[in-house]
C-alpha cells in the first residue's frame, strides 16, 4: 500500500493550529459520506474543538472525534485475527499468582524471599512500570532489576500461553508494520491535533491508526514553545520518521495573550514583564478551600457578566473543592460544562459484593458478616435487623470468645428465632479454599450473588479467562481480582454540567491544553507543589530510567520524574500562553481538614506575586499572601444570620437541658406518667436505674435497646463469669425435678462430680491451645471456690432451683403498692417445694470485684440492689422468711441480708417510686474522663451533660434528696 | 516568633556559623525563644544558594516532630531565601525550586520513605496501611488466629507460669513491644522451674501479732488463715493459684506478703516478659503479612533497611543530609536511624556516639534542640540526647553551638530565671544526680545544664509579679482540689478588678493561664466562669464523640444506615430536633417504634422531624450519590449549621461541621457512601482533635505541655504549690533504661526501690524542665499567684514551687493600681501593616479590555442522541468521545452488556459488504474468535448467523447503496441545539435520492418476550435517537427521502421509526 498523502505542521499555539490548519481541514469537504477522523489527545480537546465549531458555525458531517483510546479500538477491530489483549485486572492476577508461586517454597531466611515479599506488597506499581517500559518500546527482559526481568518475562509467557496479547506490544507491532496490500484499511482522512511528547505512551496507538488512513495531517507543538527542547525535538523526529515527511512551521500569530505570566515562572532567564503580569494575572486567596471556591465562583460570574466567552477552570483533580465550585456556580445560575465529572456511590449491590469478598478473604468472621449485613438488609435479602444480628453475634462471641462464624453457628442453632440468620450463613459458607480455579471462584461468586439476589456485575472477561486458564490460583489473588472488577464509583445522577456547550469549563490541565481559552482559572493553585514531582517506584528508578533512555530503540525511552515534571511545567506554560485575556490563580490559606496547617503560595504563585511586587519592600511573601486572604469573606461564610425563631427555640431547649437550676422536665427524660410508665421492670434494670435513671429511661421507658458499634473484643473476666454461672447451675441442679421445678439439692460429692463433668465438657469444646488451657484453669478454680461457698451456706433448705426466673406475680412494694418485677436468680434454696410459707435462700454468685453484700451499702449507693429486689420479690411470692447471699470465689465467707434488714436496704427504691409516680426520671450519668469510661452510653447523637449539672438538676427535681455517690460501687458483673 | 535583628547578638557568631558552614555538623543547643526555626531556614537557604544547591537539597531531610512544624520550616525557608534573593537583587529565582526537592517531614514519614525506597530486597511492605494507637480490632483478629503455643519456655515452666497467671496477663505488654525489646526479653527467659515463695516471709507473716481494734485483728486473722491455705495449696501443686494478696491495707502485712511472694514474682515477671516477647514477635510477623504497620513498625522497618550492609552503604553513598529539629524529643531508635544514614559508607553500625566509630560525615548531620525543654520522657530519652550533645561538645562528629539569646522572654523574666534556675538545675538538688557508680564515687549529674538566657535587642523590659493569695480561715473542702478552686476564685476576682491592662495585657486573649494537668484546668475554668471570666480552654485532644457536630452527624448517619435502631433515633430526635423526651416516650408506647416511613401517624413536632429525615433514610442506598452532597443535604435538612453556630459564637462547632462536610466530600470522590463514612466516624469516636480557639475576649487555658512552642504577652501559672502526681498502671511493669535495657517486673510494687527512686528522680528532673518551659512563655509579664502555706501540708509529689526553690524573694508583689509601666506602647500587638496589600475583590483584576462586552447569550445546547433515547444506548456511549473516561453506570449492565454491544458495532463497522461470501466468512471467523476471547462467543455466533440469514442483510447489501458505517454528525438540529452523534450505518441511494439510517441494538430479549414485542420496545425506547439522526440527515441532504430503522440483533429483524427528529427531546 502506498504511503498516504501527508501534511505535517508544527504549530506555535492553539490559535494557529485552529486557524491555519484545523479549520481549513474541517471545511474542506463538508457534505457527503466520506470518512474523516480527528485525533485529539484527550476528550477535553474534542469538547473544546466541537465547541469552537459551534461558536463559529462549522457544521460537521462524517468527522469522527477520536481520543487515542478510541483510535485504538478502530485499528484493533480491523485486525480481527489479533489475539485479545489482556486487561490490567487479569495481568495483576497473573503477576500476583506468579509472585505467590515463587514465594511458596521460600522462607524468610532464603535470599530471594525479601524481594518477592516486597513485590507482593506492591505489584501495582511494578505493573505500571512494566506498562511504561512496553510503551517505551522496551521488553520485559530489559527491566533493570534481574528478578523483575525474570518474573515479567514469565508473565509475558503466561499471557501468551493463555492466548492473550499485551496491548502496548500489539500497538507497537501494528504501528511499525505497514498494512499489507489489500488488507482492510480504515481509510478516510485523519487529522492528528497537536499531541505533545507527554502523549508518548499513546504514540503507537496513534501511529497505527494513522497508517491505516487514506490522507494524513499531523500538527505537533513547535519545540521552541514547549520549553524542554530535547524531548520536543525527539518527539518531532519520531513523527517525521513515521510520516516520512518534513514538518512545516505554521505562521505565529500575534495574539498578545498571557505569555508574560508563563514567562515569569517558566523562563527564568527572561526579564520579568511586571506590567503585563500585573495586568494579566489575578490572585484570589480564601481562608480555606471552601471560600476559595466561593471567590472563584464570584469571579467567574463577574467575568461572564463582562462578556468573557470561554473560561477554563483548571483543577488538579476531581475533588471536594471541585464539587464545591460546581455547586457554587449552579447556585449563581452559571451554566458550565464539567469535564471532571462527579463520583458517587456504586449501587448497594456492589457494596454487598465487596463485603462478601471481604468475608471470604478473612475466612468467615463475625465482623465481616456484620459489615455485610446492612447492605443485605437494604436490599431485603435478610429479615433480621442489624441490631438483632449484632446481638446474635455478641451472644455467640460471648459464649465462644471466637470471631469465627463456624464456631458461632452451633450457638445460633440453639435459638429458633435465629433460624433466618443460620439459613443465611449456611448460604455463605463454606469459606473458600486456599486455592481454587478462576472458574470455580467465578461460579461461587455468581452463586452467592444469586442466592442473595444481588445483581452480578459483568464478568465476561474473567469468564473468558477462566476458560483459558483452568489451573488453581490462591484465594486471596482471586478475591482481589474479583474486587477489581467491581466499580469503585458511579457517575453522580443528575450532576450539573454534563456534556453541553457553555462558556465555562471545569477541567484539568491535560484536558485544557492545546485550546485557546479566553480566561484560565487555576484553582487550588497552592495545593501541593507545581509541577508535581512524583517519586518513581523502586522497581524502575530514575537512574534506571535514565540508563534505559540512553539505549532505547526509540528516542523517547521512559521518562524520569524530572522529565515528567518538566513536561508538566511546560504544559502549564503553554496553556497560559494560549490564553487570550487573563490568568487567575486562586489559593487557600488553610487546609480544610487540617485547619491548623497554614499553606503557602506555590512556586508559580510566588513568582506572580513577586513579579507584581506584592512582597513589598521587606520581601515578605508569606505576609503578602496572608493579607490577600484577609480580603476574603470569613471562613464560616456569611455572618451568622440572626437565629431564626426555630433555632432560638431549639437553643433554649439545648440550654435548658444543661441548666443546673432547672428540674428535669419533658425535655429531659420525663413525661406524663400515665402515658409512659413501664408496666414492669427487671431487678437488674432497677439496680441500674436508681443509679443512673438514664438507663431506665432508654431501656425501660422507651424500650430502645442500644446496639453496640465497637468491634467485638475478648473480655476474659466477663466470659469466666458467664461460664461459671452456667456450670454451677448444672452442678447444683436438683437431683430430680419436682413440682414446678423444685427438687432435692444434690449431695456435695455429686455436685462436684457434675461440676467436673461440665468443666470437662466445656474444655472439649474449646481449641486445644494454651489460651484455653489457661482460661479453663482459672474457670475451674473459680467454680470450685463458688461451689464450696454455696455448699457451706448455713441452714439452707434442701429444695433447689438454679437459674430460676421470678414468676409472674413477683413484685416489690413501691409506694405501698406492689410493682411487678422480673429477673433470674442464680440459685434458690427453699425448705419446701414452693414459695408459699417457705424459708428462702437466694444465692448470687459473684465473679467480679464487688464488695461484700451489705444493707447499708445497698441503701447508700444501690450496690447489688438487684439482690434486695429478689429478696422483696420472694416475700411477695409468699415466702415466710428469706435471705439473699453473695458468694465470691475468693474463699471469704458469704455475706447475706435477711428479711429484717430489707426495709432499710431498699430505701433507694424510693427513688424509683418517685420516677414512676412523677414520670420524671432524668439522668445521673457519670462523666467520662481520661481515666474512666464514664457510665451508661447515650445515643451517638447526644453530647454529654456534665455529671455535676445532672446532680444539681436531680436535686432541683426531687428536692432534698442528694444523690449518693454512685461511683462507689462497681456495677454488677 | 520574632525575627533576629540586624545588629550582632551575644551569640551571633554561633548563628552565623550554623547558617553559613553548611559543610560542617553542628549540635545546636537552643534556648527557649531563640529562633530555631529561623536558624534552620537560614541554613537551608544557604544550602539552596550554594553552587550545588539543587543536588544537595535533593538529598536533604529536615526531620521534626509534627507535620505542621515540618511544613512551617519549609515555608519559612522559602521566605528567608526569597528575602535573600531580593536583597541580592537577583532576577533568577530558581534556587527556590531547589528547596522543593528537600524532604520536610516527621521522622515516621522519613522512615517510611527509607523503607519504600530501599526496602525492596528485604521483604519490607511497600504499601503498608498505618494503624494508629488504636489497634484493638487488629489485635483481636491476631489473637483469634494465633496458635497460642509458646516455645520460649519449657513445657513444665509454662505450666508453672499458667498456674499463677492467666495467659492473658501478657497480652497488654506483648501488643506494644518493639522488635529490639521483644528480642531482649525473650533472650532473658528464666531457666528452670519457679522458686518457691520465701519461707521466712511466710513465717514472719504468720508470726505477726494481733494488735489494735477488733476489726484490724479480724482482718489479720483472715489474712493469716488465707496465707496458710495458700501455702497448702501451693504445696499441693495443683490447680490455678493466683498469687497471695492480703486484704486491707496494713503496711506490715503488705510488706511481709510482698517479701513472701517476691521470689515467685521475679520468676513470673521474667517468664511473662519472655512469653510477651515471643507473642510480640508473632504479632509483628502477622501484621507484616497483613500489610499493616504501627508507628513503631515504621521505625523498625527503617532499622531493618539500615540493618542490611549493602543497603546501608547504598543509602550512605547517596549522601543524605539530615537536619533534626526538636532533637530532645527524639527517641533513641529514631536518633539511630538518622545518625546511621548520615555516616560514611563502611562505618560499623551503632559505633557512634559511643563505640569509637566515626560520627556523621561533615555537613551531613545537624541537630537542634533544647534539653531544658525535654518534657516527653515517656517517649524520648534525655540521656540519649545528652550523649549526642556531649559527643559534639568534645568535637566528635561535629561541634556544639549555643543559642543563648531569646527573642521572647522579657528582661525581668530573664533576670529571675537566671537568678533561680541554675540552682534548680544544679547538682545540689539531690534529684539532679543519680546514685554513685560505686561507694564513695561522686554522684553523676543527670540533669541537663541550664543555659543562661540572654535578651535579644527587642525584648521588652517586662515584669514578674507575685499575685498574693489570701489564706482562707479554714482549709477549703475537697483537699487540693478545694485549694485550687479557691486559688482560681481569688485570681479571677483579682483579674476582674485589675482588668487586662492591670497585668499588662491589651485584652483578655493576651493572657494565658498554665497548669501541668488537664484536670486542673477544668477546675480553673469552672471557677473562672463562675466568677464571670470568659475562658478559651485549648486542649490537645477533645473526644470526637463529645463534639456536637461530630455527634450529630454520627447519629444521623446511624439512623440513615440502620433505620430500625430506635435507640439512635431517640438520640437524633432529641438532640438535633429538640423533640421532647416525653412525647417520644408516649409515641413509642403507642406505636412501638418511630414510623419514619409514615410520619403522619405521629404527633407534631415528631412528625415534622421524621418528615425531614425520611428522604435521607430512603436515599442512603441509592447509587450515584455524591457523599459530599448527601452530607451537605442532610446537614441542611436538619439545620445543623445554624444550630452549630448558635452553640458557640467562637465558631468551634460550626468549624467542626465544615471540617466534617469537607471530609465527606473528599471521601465521596473515591466513591465512598454514607455507610463508609459512618464506619469512619464510629472508628474515630474515641479519638480527639485539638479543641478550643483563642479569642480576644477570653483568657487562654492550656497545659504547660501544650504551651511548648507558644507564647503570650502575659502568663499566669496556677497551682504552683500543688504536687504534680503520676499515674501508676496495673499489671506487669516494663521499665526501660538506656544502660541496663528493658526490665519487666510483676507489678509496680515489685519494682526494686532503687529503680523506683531513680525513676522518681528522673520524673522530678523532667518536671523541673516543665517548669522552665512554663516560665519562658511570656513576652511581657509573668504573674505568679502565691501565698506561703497555701495548699496545706505538701505531699510526696513535687510542686513547681518546691522544684524551683527560693524564687519568691526575687519577685515583688502585684500592686492594686494598674501599672502604666506594664503597657509598652511600642509593642502593640496589632501588626503595623494591617492594611491588606490587595483587596480580594476589585483591585488587581483586569476589567479594561473586556468591560465593553456584556454577558453573551447562552450557547446552543448539545444533543447527544445516545442520551436522547428513553433507554440508554450504552454501546454507543462507550464509543463516543463525550463519554470517554467516565465510568459506565453498572446497574444497566444486565440487559445490555456493553462489551457485547461494542463488539457487535465493531463487527458491523467493518463488515465487508462487497467482499463476497468468502470475505464475509473470514471476517466472521475472526470476529467470533475475538468474541470467544471476551467471553460471549456463543451469543455472538448465534446472532451473527442470524444476521447473515436475515432479510435485512440482503436489503442492505443491495448494489443501489453507498454505505457508511459510523457516520458522525455535528450540526445544528434546531436553532437552539446542535446534534452531536454517530450513526451506526447510513445508506445512500444517490439515484433515488434516498437515505436510510440504521442503528444496531443488542438488547437482550426479556423473559417470554416475543419478537414483535421486542421490536416494539426498541422502537419505543430509541425513537428519539433515530428521529434526531434522520433530522440531521435531512439537513445535510435537503430534499432527500430519509428513513430510519433499528435492528434488533436478538431477533435479527429491523423495525422502522417514523416521525420528525426535530420533535426529539431537547
Ligand atoms: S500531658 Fe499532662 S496534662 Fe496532658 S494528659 Fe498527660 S498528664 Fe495530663
Amino acid at each position: 500500500m502506498p504511503p498516504p498523502p501527508v501534511q505535517f505542521f508544527l504549530s506555535p499555539g492553539a490559535e494557529e493550529t485552529w486557524t491555519q490548519a484545523l479549520r481549513p481541514w474541517l471545511e474542506e469537504r463538508r457534505v457527503g459520506l466520506g470518512r474523516a477522523y480527528l485525533v485529539v489527545p484527550t476528550r477535553g480537546q474534542a469538547h473544546a474543538l466541537k465547541r469552537r465549531c459551534l461558536v463559529e458555525g462549522v457544521a460537521l458531517l462524517s468527522v469522527e472525534f477520536l481520543t487515542p483510546g478510541l483510535a485504538r479500538k478502530k485499528w484493533a477491530a480491523l485486525d480481527a485475527a489479533a489475539r485479545p489483549t489482556m486487561g490490567r485486572e487479569l495481568l495483576l492476577l497473573g503477576l500476583r499468582a506468579l509472585i505467590a508461586r515463587r514465594l511458596a517454597p521460600l522462607t524468610p531466611l532464603d535470599p530471594g524471599w525479601g524481594f518477592w515479599k516486597s513485590l507482593q506488597s506492591d505489584p501495582e506499581r511494578a505493573l505500571d512500570d512494566f506498562d511504561e517500559l512496553l510503551k517505551g518500546g522496551f521488553r520485559a527482559e530489559q527491566f533493570p532489576l534481574p528478578p523483575l526481568a525474570d518474573i515479567f518475562s514469565e508473565l509475558v509467557r503466561w499471557v501468551e500461553a493463555r492466548g492473550y496479547a499485551l496491548a502496548p506490544v500489539q500497538a507497537e507491532k501494528t504501528a511499525l508494520t505497514p498494512p499489507a496490500a489489500g488488507a482492510p484499511a480504515i481509510g478516510g482522512r485523519v487529522f492528528v491535533c497537536a499531541p505533545g511528547p507527554e502523549h508518548w505512551g499513546e504514540f503507537f496507538n496513534m501511529a497505527a491508526f494513522v497508517r491505516r488512513c487514506g490522507e494524513v495531517t499531523v500538527v505537533l507543538p513547535a519545540p521552541e514553545f514547549r520549553g524542554r527542547a530535547a524531548l520536543d525535538e525527539k518527539w518531532i523526529d519520531l513523527w517525521r520518521a513515521t510520516l516520512g515527511a518534513e514538518p512545516v512551521p505554521l505562521e505565529p500569530a500575534d495574539t498578545g495573550g498571557c505569555g508574560a505570566v508563563a514567562a515569569c515562572w517558566n523562563d527564568p532567564g527572561a526579564p520579568a514583564d511586571t506590567d503585563a503580569v500585573s495586568r494579566r494575572a489575578t490572585v484570589l486567596v480564601g481562608h480555606g478551600r471552601a471560600d476559595e471556591m466561593e471567590l472563584a465562583a464570584d469571579l467567574v460570574s463577574r467575568r461572564l457578566a463582562a462578556g468573557a466567552e470561554n473560561i477554563a477552570v483548571v483543577f488538579p483533580r476531581a475533588d471536594a473543592a471541585h464539587q464545591h465550585l460546581a455547586r457554587a456556580l449552579a447556585a449563581r445560575g452559571v451554566a458550565f460544562t464539567d469535564l471532571l465529572g462527579a463520583a458517587g456511590t456504586p449501587p448497594v449491590d456492589v457494596a454487598a459484593q465487596r463485603a462478601l469478598l471481604a468475608f471470604h478473604e478473612k475466612g468467615g468472621r463475625l465482623e465481616e458478616l456484620l459489615a455485610l449485613w446492612p447492605s443485605l438488609r437494604a436490599i431485603g435479602a435478610v429479615t433480621l435487623s442489624f441490631g438483632e444480628a449484632r446481638r446474635a453475634c455478641e451472644r455467640a462471641f460471648d459464649e465462644t470468645q471466637s470471631h469465627a462464624i463456624e464456631t458461632a453457628l452451633p450457638v445460633w442453632r440453639r435459638s429458633p428465632s435465629l433460624a433466618p440468620l443460620v439459613e443465611l450463613v449456611e448460604k455463605l459458607l463454606p469459606v473458600w479454599p486456599e486455592e481454587l480455579a478462576a472458574g470455580e471462584a467465578l461460579r461461587r461468586f455468581r452463586a452467592a450473588c444469586e442466592t442473595l439476589a444481588l445483581e452480578a456485575p459483568s464478568l465476561d472477561a474473567l469468564a473468558a479467562f477462566s476458560e483459558r486458564s483452568p489451573e488453581p490460583y490462591p484465594r486471596a489473588v482471586l478475591l482481589a481480582t474479583l474486587a477489581s472488577f467491581l466499580p469503585e464509583t458511579n457517575p453522580v445522577r443528575g450532576a450539573p454540567g454534563r456534556g453541553g456547550f457553555t462558556r465555562v469549563t471545569l477541567t484539568t490541565r491535560r484536558r485544557a491544553e492545546g485550546v485557546a481559552w479566553s480566561h484560565v482559572v487555576f484553582v487550588e493553585s497552592n495545593a501541593g507543589v507545581w509541577p508535581e514531582r512524583r517519586e518513581p517506584s523502586c522497581w524502575l528508578t530514575d537512574e534506571h530510567r535514565a540508563a534505559l533512555g540512553a539505549r532505547g530503540r526509540f528516542s523517547l525511552g521512559v521518562f524520569t520524574s524530572e522529565d515528567r515534571a518538566a513536561l508538566e511545567r511546560a504544559g502549564l506554560a503553554a496553556l497560559v500562553r494560549d490564553t487570550a485575556h487573563e490568568i487567575v490563580f486562586t489559593a487557600a490559606l488553610h487546609d480544610d481538614e487540617e485547619p491548623e496547617t497554614r499553606l503557602a503560595p506555590n512556586a508559580w504563585l510566588e513568582r506572580v506575586l513577586w513579579t507584581r511586587g506584592e512582597a513589598g519592600a521587606d520581601g515578605d511573601l508569606e505576609k503578602a499572601f496572608e493579607s490577600l486572604a484577609r480580603g476574603a469573606p470569613a471562613p464560616a461564610g456569611p455572618a451568622p444570620a440572626p437565629g431564626t425563631p426555630a433555632v432560638a427555640e431549639w437553643k433554649a431547649i439545648w440550654d435548658g437541658r444543661r441548666d443546673p437550676a432547672r428540674p428535669f422536665d419533658e425535655f429531659f427524660f420525663s413525661g406524663d406518667p400515665a402515658r409512659i410508665s413501664p408496666p414492669s421492670l427487671s431487678a437488674r434494670g432497677i439496680e441500674a436505674g436508681v443509679r443512673d435513671p438514664a438507663e431506665l429511661w432508654f431501656e425501660a421507658v422507651l424500650g430502645a435497646r442500644r446496639v453496640d458499634w465497637a468491634p467485638l473484643a475478648r473480655a476474659r473476666r466477663k466470659a469466666i463469669g458467664q461460664r461459671a454461672h452456667e456450670v454451677l447451675a448444672a452442678a447444683l441442679r436438683p437431683v430430680s425435678a419436682g413440682p414446678q421445678g423444685w427438687g432435692e439439692l444434690p449431695e456435695k460429692p455429686e455436685a462436684e462430680a457434675r461440676l467436673a463433668a461440665a468443666l470437662a465438657e466445656l474444655r472439649a469444646r474449646w481449641p486445644g491451645d494454651l489460651y484455653w488451657d489457661s482460661f479453663h484453669a482459672e474457670l475451674s478454680q473459680v467454680c470450685a471456690a463458688l461451689l464450696e461457698g454455696a455448699c457451706a451456706l448455713p441452714g439452707t433448705g434442701r429444695f433447689v432451683s438454679t437459674e430460676r426466673r421470678l414468676p409472674a406475680g413477683a413484685s416489690v412494694p413501691l409506694g405501698g403498692k406492689p410493682f411487678p418485677v422480673s429477673g433470674r436468680m442464680d440459685l434458690v434454696l427453699l425448705d419446701r417445694p414452693g414459695w408459699p410459707g417457705a424459708r428462702a435462700d437466694i444465692v448470687d454468685f459473684k465473679t467480679g470485684g464487688d464488695d461484700r453484700l451489705s444493707a447499708d451499702k445497698m441503701a447508700r449507693s444501690g450496690a447489688s440492689l438487684q439482690l434486695g429486689v429478689y429478696l422483696a420479690a420472694a416475700l411477695s411470692l409468699g415466702a415466710a422468711d428469706a435471705r439473699v447471699w453473695m458468694v465470691k470465689p475468693d474463699g471469704g465467707e458469704a455475706s447475706a441480708i435477711g428479711k429484717d434488714e430489707i426495709e432499710g436496704a431498699l430505701s433507694l427504691l424510693g427513688r424509683l417510686e418517685r420516677f414512676l409516680a412523677t414520670g420524671r426520671y432524668g439522668a445521673l450519668t457519670r462523666d467520662r474522663s481520661e481515666y474512666s469510661f464514664g457510665g451508661y452510653d447515650w445515643p451517638l447523637a447526644c453530647t454529654p451533660v456534665g455529671e455535676a449539672v445532672l446532680q444539681a438538676k436531680f436535686a432541683a427535681t426531687f428536692g432534698g434528696e442528694e444523690p449518693e455517690d454512685a461511683k462507689e460501687a462497681g456495677s454488677d458483673e | 516568633m520574632s525575627e533576629p535583628p540586624r545588629k550582632p547578638l551575644a551569640d551571633q557568631s554561633a548563628r552565623d556559623r550554623f547558617r553559613d558552614e553548611w559543610e560542617r555538623n553542628f549540635a545546636v543547643s537552643a534556648n527557649a525563644g531563640s529562633g530555631k526555626t529561623t536558624a534552620i531556614s537560614e541554613r537551608l537557604a544557604a544550602l539552596a544558594l550554594s553552587p550545588g544547591g539543587a543536588e544537595l537539597l535533593k538529598r536533604t531531610a529536615v526531620v521534626t516532630f509534627t507535620k505542621k512544624a515540618a511544613s512551617q520550616i519549609g515555608q519559612r525557608a522559602r521566605a528567608v531565601l526569597l528575602k535573600k534573593l531580593l536583597a541580592a537583587g537577583a532576577a533568577d529565582l530558581s534556587p527556590l525550586d531547589h528547596l522543593e526537592r528537600a524532604f520536610f517531614g516527621t521522622i515516621h514519614s522519613f522512615c517510611l520513605k527509607l523503607a519504600r525506597t530501599y526496602g525492596q530486597t528485604l521483604g519490607i511492605n511497600l504499601n503498608p496501611a498505618v494503624v494508629g494507637e488504636d489497634d484493638e480490632a487488629l489485635w483481636e483478629e491476631f489473637l483469634e488466629q494465633d496458635e497460642m503455643r509458646f516455645d520460649t519456655l519449657a513445657d513444665t515452666e509454662l505450666r508453672a507460669f499458667l498456674r499463677h497467671m492467666p495467659l492473658e496477663s501478657i497480652f497488654g505488654m506483648a501488643r506494644g513491644l518493639d522488635v529490639a525489646t521483644a528480642e531482649i526479653l525473650r533472650a532473658r527467659r528464666p531457666s528452670g522451674p519457679p522458686p518457691p515463695p520465701s519461707a521466712t516471709g511466710l513465717e514472719d507473716l504468720l508470726a505477726l501479732p494481733a494488735k489494735g481494734p477488733e476489726k484490724t485483728r479480724r482482718t489479720l486473722a483472715t489474712n493469716q488463715r488465707r496465707a496458710r491455705e495458700w501455702a497448702a495449696r501451693f504445696a499441693a501443686g495443683e490447680g490455678f493459684l493466683p498469687l497471695y494478696e492480703p486484704a486491707g491495707s496494713s503496711k506490715a502485712v503488705c510488706e511481709l506478703a510482698e517479701a513472701w511472694m517476691a521470689p515467685l514474682k521475679r520468676w513470673l515477671a521474667a517468664a511473662a516478659a519472655a512469653l510477651a516477647g515471643e507473642l510480640a514477635g508473632r504479632y509483628r510477623a502477622w501484621r507484616f503479612e497483613r500489610g499493616v504497620q504501627t508507628y513503631g513498625d515504621q521505625i523498625d522497618a527503617a532499622m531493618a533497611v539500615l540493618g542490611d550492609d549493602a543497603t546501608l552503604d547504598r543509602i550512605r553513598a547517596e549522601g543524605w543530609r539530615i537536619i533534626l529539629d526538636e532533637a530532645q524529643d527524639t527517641d533513641p531508635q529514631q536518633f539511630a536511624v538518622l545518625v546511621e544514614v548520615a555516616r560514611a559508607p563502611g562505618e560499623p553500625r551503632g559505633a557512634w556516639p559511643s563505640g569509637g566509630g566515626a560520627g556523621p560525615r561533615p555537613g551531613h548531620f545537624c541537630l537542634v534542640g533544647d534539653g531544658q525543654q525535654a518534657i516527653y520522657g515517656s517517649r524520648a530519652d534525655i540521656g540519649n540526647f545528652r550523649r549526642h550533645l556531649a559527643a559534639f561538645a568534645r568535637g566528635d562528629g561535629g561541634e556544639k553551638l549555643e543559642f543563648s539569646v531569646t527573642f521572647r522572654a522579657p528582661h525581668a523574666v530573664i533576670d529571675l530565671l537566671n537568678a533561680t534556675l541554675p540552682a534548680a538545675f544544679g547538682p545540689d538538688r539531690p534529684h539532679n544526680s543519680g546514685p554513685p557508680a560505686a561507694e564513695g564515687a561522686p554522684a553523676p549529674y543527670l540533669q541537663v545544664d541550664y543555659n543562661p538566657l540572654a535578651p535579644g535587642p527587642g525584648n521588652a523590659p517586662g515584669r514578674v509579679l507575685r499575685l498574693p493569695l489570701a489564706l482562707p480561715e479554714a482549709a477549703p473542702q475537697g483537699g487540693v482540689e478545694g485549694w485550687l478552686a479557691e486559688e482560681a476564685r481569688q485570681v479571677a476576682r483579682r483579674l476582674l478588678s485589675l482588668r487586662p491592662a492591670g497585668v499588662g495585657a491589651a485584652n483578655w486573649g493576651d493572657i494565658c493561664v498554665l497548669a501541668p494537668r488537664n484536670e486542673w484546668l477544668l477546675t480553673i475554668r469552672r471557677e473562672f466562669e463562675a466568677e464571670g471570666l470568659k475562658c478559651a480552654l485549648q486542649m490537645r485532644k477533645n473526644r470526637n464523640g463529645d463534639q456536637p457536630a461530630y455527634a450529630w452527624m454520627t447519629g444521623l448517619l446511624a439512623i440513615c444506615c440502620d433505620p430500625e435502631n430506635t435507640f439512635e433515633w431517640a438520640g437524633v430526635l432529641r438532640e438535633v430536633f429538640a423533640v421532647s423526651d416525653g412525647l417520644m416516650a408516649a409515641e413509642l408506647r403507642l406505636h412501638g417504634a418511630f414510623r419514619w416511613e409514615e410520619p403522619e401517624v405521629h404527633a407534631e413536632p415528631l412528625r415534622a422531624a421524621l418528615l425531614a429525615l425520611r428522604p435521607w433514610v430512603l436515599s442512603v442506598n441509592d447509587e450515584g450519590v455524591a457523599l459530599g452532597e448527601f452530607a451537605r443535604g442532610l446537614a441542611v435538612a436538619c439545620g445543623l449549621r445554624a444550630k452549630a453556630r448558635s452553640l458557640d459564637a467562637g465558631g468551634a462547632a460550626a468549624g467542626e461541621l465544615e471540617r466534617l462536610l469537607a471530609r465527606a466530600a473528599e471521601l465521596g470522590v473515591e466513591g465512598a457512601g454514607p455507610r463508609a463514612w459512618l464506619a469512619e466516624l464510629l472508628g474515630g469516636l474515641e479519638e480527639g482533635r485539638p479543641a478550643g480557639k483563642p479569642a480576644a475576649d477570653a483568657i487562654n487555658l492550656l497545659t504547660c505541655f501544650s504551651a511548648k512552642g507558644l507564647e503570650w504577652p502575659v502568663v499566669l501559672p496556677l497551682g504552683l504549690w500543688r504536687g504534680i502526681g503520676k499515674f501508676t498502671p496495673h499489671g506487669l511493669a516494663l521499665v526501660r533504661d538506656l544502660e541496663a535495657g528493658p526490665r519487666v517486673y510483676f507489678d509496680s510494687v515489685s519494682v526494686p526501690q532503687e529503680t523506683k527512686d531513680a525513676r522518681e528522680r528522673e520524673r522530678w528532673r523532667e518536671l523541673a524542665r516543665l517548669l522552665y518551659v512554663t516560665m519562658t512563655r511570656p513576652r511581657r509579664a509573668l504573674v505568679l499567684p502565691w501565698a506561703e502555706g497555701w495548699g496545706g501540708k505538701p505531699g510526696k509529689d513535687p510542686s513547681f514551687a518546691q522544684l524551683w526553690g527560693d524564687w519568691t524573694r526575687h519577685v515583688p508583689e502585684l500592686e492594686d493600681a494598674p501599672e502604666a509601666g506594664l503597657a509598652e506602647p511600642g509593642e502593640s500587638e496589632a501588626p503595623a501593616d494591617s492594611a491588606p496589600v490587595t483587596e480580594a475583590a476589585p483591585a488587581p483584576e483586569i476589567a479594561t479590555e473586556i468591560a465593553v462586552a456584556a454577558a453573551l447569550p447562552p450557547l446552543p445546547a448539545r444533543l447527544l442522541p445516545h442520551q436522547l433515547a428513553h433507554a440508554p444506548d450504552l454501546a454507543r456511549a462507550a464509543r463516543h468521545e463525550s463519554a470517554q473516561d467516565e465510568p459506565v453506570p453498572v446497574r444497566a449492565g444486565s440487559e445490555e452488556a456493553v462489551d457485547y454491544g461494542v463488539w457487535w458495532h465493531e463487527t458491523l463497522e467493518f463488515f465487508p459488504w462487497q467482499g463476497g461470501e468468502e470475505a464475509i466468512a473470514a471476517h466472521g471467523a475472526k470476529r467470533l474468535a475475538a468474541a470467544t476471547g471476551q467471553g460471549f462467543g456463543e451469543r455472538a455466533r448465534r446472532e451473527w448467523e442470524a444476521w447473515l440469514a436475515s432479510d435485512t442483510r440482503r436489503e442492505l447489501e443491495d448494489a443501489r447503496w453507498t454505505r457508511q458505517a459510523e457516520l458522525s454528525v455535528f450540526a445544528p438540529l434546531r436553532a437552539d441545539a446542535w446534534m452531536d452523534g454517530v450513526m451506526d450505518l447510513v445508506l445512500h441511494d444517490e439515484a433515488a435520492d434516498e437515505l436510510w439510517v440504521l442503528d444496531w441494538k443488542t438488547n437482550r430479549r426479556r423473559r417470554d418476550e416475543a419478537d414483535e414485542a421486542l421490536l416494539e420496545r426498541l422502537r419505543a425506547e430509541y425513537a428519539p435517537q433515530l428521529q434526531a439522526y434522520a433530522a440531521s440527515l435531512r439537513g445535510a441532504f435537503p430534499g432527500a427521502r430519509v428513513r430510519a430503522w433499528v435492528y434488533g440483533t436478538a431477533v435479527a429483524r429491523r423495525i422502522e421509526i417514523e416521525g420528525d427528529g426535530a420533535a426529539a427531546g431537547g
